[in-house]
């Protein structure tokens, strides 16, 4: 007894002392947790100090949008006005602050459709292309930025080309497709003004899949080569300016392996990696990412790693249905079956870093029609399309793939896209050996597209990364560190610059955000905006300069 | 006399390795483009030797001594034998190559992985410059 009552007051003393402990290690901690958090708001603050209004009817066509780095950004819309057998085109430069800096309007033939577009080295080129039945000749616009000067070149292709890729390199414009169904790169000297093919690319039971300029004056086509075979392999040409075939080297995809899409780096690294989506068997949905690093001093071994492997890929699931695919995916690897969970997933672009390689895709879901009566590949590339709202236009990148006629029925019957279903974003990282390191991801709000476009993107700042979606009315911001944790997640509406106005309504058609340049994003869309003094409304055509401290 | 460029990953067999072996056979080169090059090789032509990697340098010179014949672990390839000629006085970057605006059009610059590259006199002779700077 005694010893109890005598320890009763000494445990009274600890537990005093430990509280107190307690109490001051809680301070401490919390001080230490308030100035992380502190400093991290700081540090990851959103703000838009600046924005771009046009006047937009109802029946005018929407701008195509096209970033020129900190040049500023390039926008371009059918205004259709015809004369003289063609319509024309407004054309207007916004510089980095968003202010107006060159306004031009050109003449096109009026048969022909936008095809695709580039920015490269102050100017900005423009693709246009007859139909089939018109005779397919192809119109580039060049425009140059800082002379303020257009000039038109017009060229009719040898042979029909079924256009999937655009890009320029010094002076020469370079097209990739397909002539019967054989892939096919086609080069336009902008200066001499003349088209030829480059020789030995035909090739039967092959997939271009991705044609790309290097920041070293060459550009690599990818090519996927055994279609339908056992034997599968992964093709990388690199080319230098005038078409010369510099080096290629052809990689083994494993056996019961196929390849859907890849992207290929552009240099700015030393080495080449290839990263894209794999499945097995003839379905069109993903079994996981690949990446291999192009170097023919190893064993050049492609890394698969089915989605289940990743951190934070599942993370649009509930934890528990999450749970429930890991285990089941570890499982079936550990006893050699293939993945059981497959999606849809396509790829948006790889970054260089001093790092390695991130890597950006988008998971979504497709529902599909077939029609025996449709255009006789997978996807038209004049009426896939990838901005959402043009019937007729394809985006030298990232879609560009999209435009692969084989895509998305490789093997299968043609198909038609009914309706897209947007739910996530995935970001990889890489170390420079082409190794997964991490992996973060932005479930996106309900976003419903009649094809498939990019809807997110990510910067990288400061040691965290910002990843960000917009819906109709708000960007979506999620703050990662590096591995994946998040620190911030918020919703933003874009912003106007006139403290009488408000937002009446925002078009949930035609809006999106893109990383721009450096900590900078821009969003765009149209809105109808009331100014409250004035007692009006207005529809606008707008681009919000979004900023990440 | 042609001159050349050969990559070798210094973990599996550098520099100092061939200056050791006074000559070796140059094979196991699985690449289209570099087994032409192999068979462009003369009898005392010389090749920078490139170390891959970390490294990622030009660090010395070898001869063409044997012209091309069938890689011995496969016919289907080719192989020539080389040997030692000198170090370079250090060791010329890729970066440092990279940064020269005159060399752009070098292989190195253009198509780096490309396991046996042909390199130009005047290329040849500013790489040896640069590691007498």
């Amino acid at each position: 007894m005694r010893h109890l009552r005598l320890q009763i007051p000494n445990y009274k003393l600890e537990i005093a002392h430990c509280v107190l402990l307690g109490v001051k290690f809680v301070i401490c901690n919390l001080k230490f947790v308030i100035l992380v958090f502190l400093s991290f708001n700081l540090s990851a603050q959103i703000s838009q100090p600046a924005r771009y209004e046009h006047a937009h009817k109802n029946n005018d066509h929407e701008f195509i949008i096209i970033s020129m780095g900190e040049q500023g950004l390039a926008l371009m819309r059918d205004i259709e006005k015809y004369e003289n057998g063609k319509k024309d085109w407004e054309v207007i430069f916004l510089d980095s602050a968003l202010q107006e800096i060159w306004s031009t309007k050109i003449a096109v033939q009026q048969r022909m459709n936008i095809l695709g577009h580039e920015y490269r080295d102050g100017n900005v080129y423009l693709v246009f292309q007859e139909p089939e039945s018109a005779g397919r000749s192809v119109g580039i616009f060049e425009l140059n930025l800082r002379d303020q000067l257009f000039k038109e070149h017009l060229f009719k292709p040898e042979l029909s080309i079924h256009f999937t890729q655009f890009s320029v390199l010094k002076t020469k414009a370079i097209f990739g497709g397909y002539i019967n169904k054989e892939p096919a790169l086609l080069q336009y000297d902008l200066n001499e003004e003349k088209a030829r093919i480059i020789p030995g690319v035909f090739q039967p039971n092959v997939d271009l899949v991705d044609v790309r300029v290097n920041s070293n004056e060459t550009f690599n086509m990818l090519l996927v080569e055994g279609r339908s075979n056992k034997s599968k392999k992964l093709i990388a040409r690199t080319f230098d300016a005038n078409g010369v075939m510099l080096v290629e080297d052809a990689i083994a995809i494993e056996e019961g392996k196929t390849v859907l899409e890849a992207i290929s780096s552009s240099l700015i690294r030393d080495e080449l990696i290839i990263i894209g989506t794999w499945t097995y068997g003839s379905t069109k949905q993903a079994a996981g990412i690949f990446s291999v690093v192009v170097d023919p001093f190893h064993e050049q071994k492609v890394n698969y790693y089915d989605f289940a492997l990743l951190n934070h890929f599942l993370d649009y699931f509930k934890p528990k249905r999450a749970a429930k695919i890991k285990a089941k995916a570890d499982w079936r690897r550990s006893v050699g079956k293939p993945p059981e969970f497959r999606a849809y997933l396509s790829g948006i672009k790889i970054e260089e870093t001093k790092d390695g390689f991130s890597f950006l895709g988008e998971v979504y879901e497709a529902s599909y029609y077939n029609s025996r009566n449709s255009y006789p590949y997978g996807s038209n590339p004049y009426y896939s399309n990838p901005y959402g709202f043009y019937p007729y236009g394809f985006s030298p990148m990232p879609y560009r793939y999209y435009n692969n006629p084989y895509y998305p029925t490789p093997y299968g019957s043609p198909a038609q896209v009914a309706e897209i279903r947007m739910i996530s974003s995935s970001l990889l990282f890489f170390d420079t050996q082409g190794k997964l390191v991490s992996d973060q991801s932005l479930k996106f709000p309900e976003i419903k597209l009649s094809s498939k476009e990019q809807i997110s993107d990510f910067i990288t700042h400061n040691g965290f990364t910002t990843m960000v979606s917009k819906d109709e009315k708000e960007i979506q911001v999620k703050v990662n560190e590096k591995d994946g944790t998040t620190v911030k997640e918020e919703k933003v509406k874009p912003e106007l610059k006139n403290p009488n106005e408000t937002i009446r309504s925002e078009s949930d058609d035609n809006t999106g955000i893109r990383a721009w340049f450096g900590q900078y994003f821009y969003v765009y869309g149209y809105q109808a905006v009331r100014d409250n003094v004035k007692k009006t409304s207005h529809d606008v055509f707008y681009i919000n300069k979004v900023k990440v401290d | 006399m042609n001159y050349w460029l050969v990559k070798t990953e210094p973990e599996t067999y550098s520099l100092d390795d061939l200056a050791r072996d006074k000559k070796t056979t140059w094979d196991g080169v699985r690449n289209f483009q570099a087994r032409s090059n192999l068979k462009g090789m003369k009898k005392g032509d010389l090749a920078f030797v490139y170390h891959t990697g970390d490294e990622k340098s030009v660090v010395g010179i070898a001869e063409i001594t044997k012209e091309f014949f069938p890689d011995p672990k496969d016919k289907e390839w080719a192989a020539v034998e080389i040997g030692y000629k000198k170090k370079l006085k250090k060791p010329v970057t890729l970066a440092s190559i990279k940064s020269e605006k005159k060399m752009a059009n070098m292989y190195l610059v253009r198509a780096a992985r490309l396991s046996v590259q042909s390199v130009t006199k005047e290329e040849f002779d500013f790489v040896m410059a640069m590691s007498e700077a």
